[in-house]
This record gives structure tokens, sequence and C-alpha cells, in this order.
């Protein structure tokens, strides 16, 4: 069995790798049954497109950031990234055992998709900047490649987000078209070279603390699986959603190391301009809130993180 | 009975050279909504205008990112119209090496059967898929996730109609082919009379 | 399928409906699901209408009109006419100039040749010209404007071969200067060295062209050569300097060719009709090839096509360098009979992939390579398209030539011209640094 994959990311870069990885699992866990064909970017249909694609059939599968899926389905950018969320190994547990896979699993079915989340990346840096951070004056003004909704953050705050294509972002901040952008994690923004056009690399990643990857399949190609099937598929994920979590957090360090020595700063943004982050988020948050299935999502998300807060603080040795 | 299908195809005709005469104008949409977004980033600007009612497509504010799409909105419907124009004026490109030295019949032929047997069937398919893609787009509302424009169905829906138009104005032309060929051998006179002067009046390959 | 397309293309029926036809007609019958063709309608809606890279094309096609159909180009002729009309050769380097600068903006091949045959071709012969100079001078100058920034060509190359059009401007910039030095040193050494080809027009003669014109000379450059000079430089050096982005300075170049027109008394209602007319024909004229080569390369991907093809080259056995002139090989074969959009949108794609992974022994990325093969499959085609006997300008130049220009002036005229683009293309195969070296810095 063949199943043909549009990834949304190259296959050259860390993201896409991942897409990459859970083939290689899927292949292993189906003991050669099943071989996921991951295909470039654009290849079979445009980034953007590939949800829309898996819905109506045309392709069978995707693989994606499911922050792309926000204009279709709203809540899906929440789970690309939240503002001052939780973190990865939180954001895990909620999604698998707190509830968070039915509520997404619910919208997408909507739209006959079948997802499963198999890549949470950690929480990512908060963008390259050209100048310094001084205070939460400095994005008055500032033109910002960001998107989802730290994008709404930094606009409240006065900066001009724009959509530039990743393709292109490196081009656009070296030419000063932005003065800033917020990509990815280090191992990713690292490939794609931001040190060489940006001096300051900032920390902590207000906009979102963990970011969740997707594979997505037409729901009747997944209805046609056995039971059997299904839990294979089900264990491949698992397992790339673990050798994310075992390996990229202690890799980070060790690039942004290497970043340095060759000239990068790496600082972190001053408390007044995370304090004014988070009030501006406090807000687009409460607007958010209106909506049923952002509130529903929300308080599951909150419950379940305030268990898990709970139980740590009985353990807390100091 | 024929005369009324000849005056029918040749409004038809004059339809779809007057919706791409129309349609063309928006290549100046394009050119002002990309200067104004030169100048509102140059500025700094991003929210530049905003109203309480929820109009359709530009939902209740303008911002940069609603020009940036705005661009592109009158591309796609310049775009979408201007192939049935271009169609109509015969400006797509051919590779006329050997087409530009046959008899004026074969050309007639070589026309009338790619448009039916290839133009045709791909424009249906295209509005029958685009139709459902429409659809999609209309159930759940999609809409820009970065302060764009809003009702993202509706620049979708250039597609199907684009296409739609596009089958009409072909059969339109593939019926006119058949009577102009009726009629030459009705009448020995070898004088074709056009419906569409316009058409006459233009050389063929000018400026492009 | 590529058969069927070889031979449907040579019937003439329109290459962007032919390449549709027949991706619908292949998925019918090798049983491909039609529902697959739902990512067509993906790729038309994701891929080229709502694509804000290829707004620069709309633009670029409007700006190169507007100087053409207001006037302005051909008053920018009369203007370098007067001023170089008693250098040796000076006609026909009015006439390289023109077609470096306006060519420039349309990219188009058929429409450049056709106009600097219908305006620059009758006055050179007028001036007792040998026509299997002029003609060359016509059809090669009137090709150069794809390969030269800005051009729509690269736009579109960009796209599709999802480099950044910035750096494909820049990298086109040096190669195409280079060509069009060697044009003129061309023209300057058969003005000088056979006078009788390119004759200098008496002083009485050119007293006469003086005449018909009531400004000085000093005033009319400023009038009719500064303008479109200064605005060809801004809209470059707006994308080199990376001030904006292509489509950013294709705005500031429409607009300000818009003012220009408009400065010169030149602007009326129906030059700004045809000009948009004509944008939204051109303009979708290349899209439908587009959407037509999305059609047809999803189906022949679907079959394998590509897979078939890769392997094909792959076992040739060549090396890297033997795959690249077997490739440039059949793209050149091809610009015989098609213009730049067929080959760049069908052929590029296929050819792409193989290069990126190819090993040609001097340090580059994976970047670098494809903008390299870019411009030299940008080179390549300009050379096929001026090649005897079959060449695309050729053919399109003997469309509009005054009577008593056979085709046989316009094959022999274009001998040097081929000859001196081939020096470069070998010069840039050989020496990657001449197109990469401004992408660098
Ligand atoms: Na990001
Ligand atoms: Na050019």
């Amino acid at each position: 069995d063949k199943l043909d994959v549009a990834s949304t990311f190259a296959t050259s870069n860390l993201l896409g790798q991942m897409g990459v990885k859970f083939a290689d699992n899927v292949e292993i866990a189906t003991g050669g049954d099943v071989k996921l064909k991951l295909h470039e970017p654009g290849d079979l249909v445009p980034t953007l497109e590939v949800f829309d694609a898996v819905s109506s059939g045309a392709i069978d599968a995707g693989w994606d950031w499911m922050g792309y899926w926000s204009s279709v389905v709203p809540v899906a950018q929440f789970y690309g990234g939240l503002p001052f969320g939780p973190t990865s190994e939180v954001s895990a547990s909620w999604m698998w055992s707190g509830g968070g896979i039915d509520i997404i699993q619910r919208e997408y079915a909507k739209h006959n998709v079948m997802v499963l989340p198999c890549f949470i990346e950690p929480q990512e840096t908060a963008g390259w900047y050209r100048d310094e951070i001084t205070g939460p004056d400095s994005f008055n003004g500032m033109k910002i490649r960001m998107s989802g909704l730290g994008a709404k953050v930094l606009t409240k705050l006065g900066a001009s987000t724009q959509l530039v294509p990743g393709s292109e972002t490196y081009l656009a901040l070296e030419r000063g078209r932005v003065d800033a952008a917020d990509f990815a994690i280090p191992t990713v923004d690292e490939a794609l070279g931001f040190y060489e056009v940006a001096k300051y690399n900032y920390f902590p990643g207000w906009h979102q603390s963990a970011s969740w990857f997707s594979f997505i399949i037409n729901k009747d190609v997944w209805d046609g699986y056995s039971d059997k099937r299904k839990a294979q598929f089900e264990l491949a994920c698992q397992a790339t959603i673990q050798y994310t979590l075992n390996r990229l957090p202690a890799e980070q360090t060790e690039v942004i190391e290497r970043m340095e020595k060759k000239g990068t700063i790496t600082k972190r943004l001053p408390d007044d301009v995370i304090n004014s982050l988070e009030l501006a988020w406090g807000e687009i948050l409460n607007e958010e809130l209106k909506k049923p299935i952002v509130k529903e999502m929300y308080e599951s998300l909150q419950t379940h993180q305030a268990k898990i807060m709970k139980w740590n603080e009985l353990q807390n040795l100091k | 009975m024929k005369e009324a299908l000849k005056s029918t195809i040749a409004t038809i005709d004059r339809f779809g050279r007057l919706l791409g005469e129309i349609t063309s104008w928006l290549v100046l949409g394009v050119l002002i909504s990309v200067l104004i977004a030169v100048i509102a980033g140059a500025l700094g600007a991003n929210e530049m205008l905003s109203w309480g009612v929820d109009l359709p497509i530009l939902g209740t504010k303008l911002t940069i990112n609603g020009i940036f799409d705005l661009e592109w909105h009158f591309f796609a419907i310049m775009v979408m119209t201007g192939g049935t124009y271009a169609y109509l004026d015969d400006k797509h490109v051919r590779s006329d090496l050997i087409y530009a030295n046959l008899p004026s019949n074969i050309k007639t032929w070589i026309d009338t059967i790619g448009d039916v047997f290839l133009l045709i069937p791909f424009a249906a398919v295209m509005v029958w898929l685009s139709s459902s893609f429409v659809a999609r787009s209309f159930n759940s509302s999609e809409a820009s996730d970065y302060g764009g424009l809003v009702d993202r169905f509706l620049i979708k829906a250039t597609i199907p109609i684009g296409f739609s138009i596009l089958i009409i104005i072909v059969l339109a032309r593939v019926i006119k082919r058949f009577i102009d060929v009726y009629e030459e051998q009705a009448k020995p006179s070898k004088v074709r009379l056009s419906d569409f002067p316009e058409e006459q009046a233009k050389p063929n390959k000018a400026n492009c | 399928m590529i058969c069927a397309l070889i031979a449907g293309v040579f019937t003439g029926y329109p290459v962007a409906f032919l390449l549709c036809g027949l991706g619908v007609l292949f998925a019918v019958m090798s049983g491909i699901p039609l529902g697959f063709m739902g990512t067509i309608v993906s790729k038309i809606y994701a891929g080229i209408l709502s694509n804000w890279l290829l707004l620069a094309a709309p633009l670029f096609i409007y700006m190169g009109l507007m100087l053409d159909k207001s006037g302005l180009a051909q008053r920018l002729l009369l203007t370098l006419e007067r001023l170089c009309g008693q250098l040796p050769g000076g006609l026909a380097l009015s006439v390289a100039v023109l077609g470096i600068v306006m060519a420039a903006s349309t990219g188009i091949v058929g429409a450049s040749v056709m106009l600097l045959g219908v305006i620059a071709l009758p006055v050179m012969l007028r001036q007792g010209y040998d026509k299997k100079f002029a003609a060359g001078v016509t059809a090669a100058t009137g090709t150069l404007g794809i390969l030269i920034p800005p051009s729509i060509m690269l736009v579109f190359m960009g796209a599709i071969l999802q480099v950044s059009i910035g750096d494909l401007f820049k990298a086109a910039l040096f190669p195409g200067l280079m060509l069009g030095t060697l044009y003129i040193l061309y023209i300057l050494g058969v003005g000088f060295f056979t006078p009788h080809r390119a004759p200098v027009p008496s002083l009485k003669a050119l007293d006469d062209v003086n005449k018909g014109h009531s400004d000085s000379l000093m005033l009319e450059l400023v009038k009719n050569l500064l303008g479109p000079l200064l605005l060809i430089g801004a809209v470059l050096g707006s994308i080199i300097t990376g001030i904006a982005t292509p489509t950013e300075a294709a705005g500031i170049g429409a607009a300000g060719a818009t003012l220009l027109a408009w400065i010169t008394r030149k602007l009326n209602f129906p030059v700004l009709r045809d000009v948009v007319r004509d944008t939204s024909k051109t303009t979708a004229m290349v899209i439908f090839v587009m959407i037509g080569a999305a059609c047809f390369s999803a189906v022949f991907k679907r079959l394998g096509g590509d897979t078939m093809i890769e392997e094909m080259f792959l076992g040739t056995g060549f090396g890297p360098y033997g795959l690249l002139v077997l490739m440039m090989g059949l793209i050149f074969i091809m610009g015989f009979f098609l213009e730049w959009i067929e080959i760049s949108f069908i052929v590029l794609p296929l050819f792409a992939p193989i290069i990126k992974v190819l090993d040609f022994g001097f340090d580059s990325t994976g970047t670098e390579l494809l903008v390299w093969f870019a411009i030299l499959a940008a080179m390549n085609m300009q050379t096929s398209f001026i090649t005897p006997p079959f060449g695309y300008s050729l053919f399109y130049l003997r469309g509009v030539a005054p009577k008593g220009v056979t085709i046989q002036d316009i094959y022999k005229s274009s001998i040097p011209f081929v000859i001196l683009q081939l020096i470069c293309l070998a010069l840039i195969v050989a020496f990657p640094s001449i197109v990469l070296w401004i992408t660098r810095i």
C-alpha cells in the first residue's frame, strides 16, 4: 500500500524531516505493508491547499503545521501556537490524555479529514531582530514577519505584521523589507541562515510555547483501514512525538552556541516587554473566548494543565 | 431560426468581449493597491480604515494585509475573464510555424477539433471540481487568518464562473464556424459575411 | 503523452488549451480518478491566482505597453537616432539601445521583435543599411529583452524554480549587459570597417532629420531619453538594492511610465484603454499556459513520467556537465518552435530536480545552482530564438519585415549574433561566477 503525502515543508529541513521520520515509523509498524511517499511542498498541491485537497480526496494525505488551517478551522491556530501557553510536555499530555485530540478531530471531521498530531515542536524563539528591543515602544512601526495569534498581539503594540512566504523570508530580512522575522526553533532557523542577516535572536518564544505538526488523511481512506492498521499508524505517531521530545531541547542549546560563535547575540526580551505582550494577549484571548469552540478547547487545556501543576507542586523538593 | 441562432451567438460574443474590456481595467486596481501597499509599508501603517458594519469581502476593516489580498483579487478576476477575452481575439500563443501557412478551412478544423475535444472537456472538469472547492470554502466561512480579506469563497468562485463563461463562448464559436462552413457551401461566392467586425479589424498576431 | 504534445504543438492549436486538454484526456484514458484533477483547481487558486509573486507580471507588461503605445518608445528611437546619427553604425546602435531598454519591460519575444521590426527596421533600411545587417540587429536586440531585467520571463522562472526573483534579476544583469556590449561592439565594428553596410547619413540627411523636430537636441534628450532611462534605472535599482520587491518595483515602473506619458502629453483615453486591454490579454495568455502546464504535468507526474525522465537522464551515464549539455541541447531545439513560456513551464520543472542534485565542482548551494541554470536556460533560449532556419524571433520578424527583406536575408543577418551568444553561453558555463558574484554580495 503506497500513500501519497503532500508535505507543507521541504524534507531538507527539520520540519519536513519529522514527516519522513513518521513515514519510516509507519513502515516499521506495518512491517513494510504501508509506504508513505512524502512529496515536496507544491509538488502535488500548493502548500496552503493541502488541507482542502485531502478534504476533497484529490490527494490521500498531508504533513503540515496545524496553524496553517486556521482560515478554515479557526481553532487550529491554537494548536499551531498558543501565546503564553503551556510547555510542550504539558501540551503533549493534554493532546493525547486530556481530550485535545477529540476537540480538533471533531472539527476536522466536518471536513472529512482525520488528524494525527505527530510532532510537537518545542518553544520557538521570539524571533530574529535587526535592532535591539529596549521596551514595548520598540515594536511601534516595526515591520515583522509573523503569522497566527502572535501576529495579532504584535499588531496591538503597533507593529505591522506581514506574511512573507518562508522561502522569501531570508531575503526580506536581509534587505530590510521586514525588520524582524519569527520562523521556528534554532535548528530550523540556522539551516535557513537567519543569523547571517539579523543580529539579535530573542527569547523567550512567548507567541508559541509549543507547536503541533500533524499527519492528516482523507477520512474515507482512513475508515477503509482495519482497526489493526489504524493502531499501527497511532503507534508510529506516538513514537515520532517521543522522538522529537527526546531529541530537540538539548540540540537547541548546541545550535545556539554555534550561532553565537558566528556573531549572533542571544538576548532575553526585557520584562516590561513580556508584560505588555501578555497584557495585549489577554485582550485578544478575551475576544477569542467568545467563540464557543475556542472556549471549550481553552478550558479543557486549562483544566488539564492545573492537574499537572498540582501534581508537580506536591512533588516539588525545594 | 438560423438568423435567431446567429444573433444569439453574436450577442454571446459581444458579451464576452465586453466583459473582457471591463475587467481589463482591473490592472489599474492591481497597480493602485500595490502603490498603496508600498506607501503604507513605508509609513509602517497596519490598520488603515475601520468601520462598524461587516461588509462582504472587506469585513470590518482594511489593513495592509487586506491591501495585499486586494492586489491578487483584482489579478484573479482579470486573469479568469482575460482568458476568454484573449480567446475571442485569438491572442493565445500558438506555435504557428506551420499553422500560419495552412489554408483557412484546415485552420478552422484544427481549432474546432481542439476546442471540442481539448478545451471544453478541461473547462467542464474545472467547473465541476471547482464548484465543490468553492462550496467547501463557503461552508467553512473561510477568511484570511492574518487580518486580510474575508469571504474567500467569492474570489474562489471566479474559477467556476470564469471557466463557465469560457465554455459558453467557445461553444458559440464552434457553432458559428459550422454555420459559416454551411453558408459558404450554400453560396459559391466565397465571400464570408462575418458578424464580428471587431475581429476582422484586428490583425491576428499584433502585439503578441 | 509527450508525443501527443509534440504532435499537437505542430498543429498550431493554442498551446495552453492543448496542455489542458491532453491532461484531462490522458487522465481519463489511464483511469486516474477525475477527483485527482481537484489538485489542479488548488494549483490554479493557490499557485497562480493568489500567488503574489506573479503580480509583477501584469505590471511589467503594462509598463512596456505604456512606453510603446504612448509613442514614448518611438520618440526614444528618434532621439537616439539624432544623438548617434554621426557615429559609424549609429542608427543600429540606437536600435540596440532601444531593444535593451524597451524590450526590457515587455519581455515577450514575439512582441518585442515585432515592435522593433515595425518601428526600427524601416528606418534603418531607409537610411541605406544592408538589409542582411539591419534584420539581424532587429531580431537579436528584440530578443535580448527577455534576458535583461526587468523581464517577465525571469518573474515566471522565479515562481517555477522557487528561487528569489530578485536574485534572478541580479544574476541576469551582468550576462545580459555583457551580451549587449558584445552586440554594440559588433555593430560599431561593422559601421567602422564596412561603412557601406551601415552608412552614416550625409549631413544634409541629418539636417532633414533634425528639421522635423522643433526642440533642440538637448531638450529632446531630456524629454525623451532621460525619462525612460531614469524609469528603468529606478525599477532595476530598487530591486537590486532591495528597497523594493519585484512586485513593488513593477508597480513603481508602471506608475512611472503612466506619469511619463502624462507629462509628455501622450496620455489619453484611447492609449490607456489599449494598454489595459492588451495587458489583460497578454497576462491571461501567459497565465493560461501556466494553467495548462499545471494540468499536463500533474497527470504526467501521476503516471510516473517525471521519474521516467529522471531515470532516462541519469541512465545515460553522463557526468554533470554531460547532462547539462544534453539538457541545454534539448532546450535549444525546443526554442526553435516554442516561446519561452512553454519551455519554462513544461521543461524547467522536469530538469530542475535533476540539476539540483548534481555536483558541478564549484562551491554552491542548491539555490545558486538553480539560479545559474535559469540564466543558462534563458541565454540558451535567446540564442535558439534567432538561430536559422527555425527561430522564433526570425519567424516573427519575417511577419512584419518590409517587402524586399527575404527570409534568406534574415537568416544570414542573424548568424553573427548567434555566434556572439554562443560565446556568452560558453563563458557562463565555464565561469559560473559571471552569474553568481552579484547575488553573493
Ligand atoms: Na513560527
Ligand atoms: Na527584459
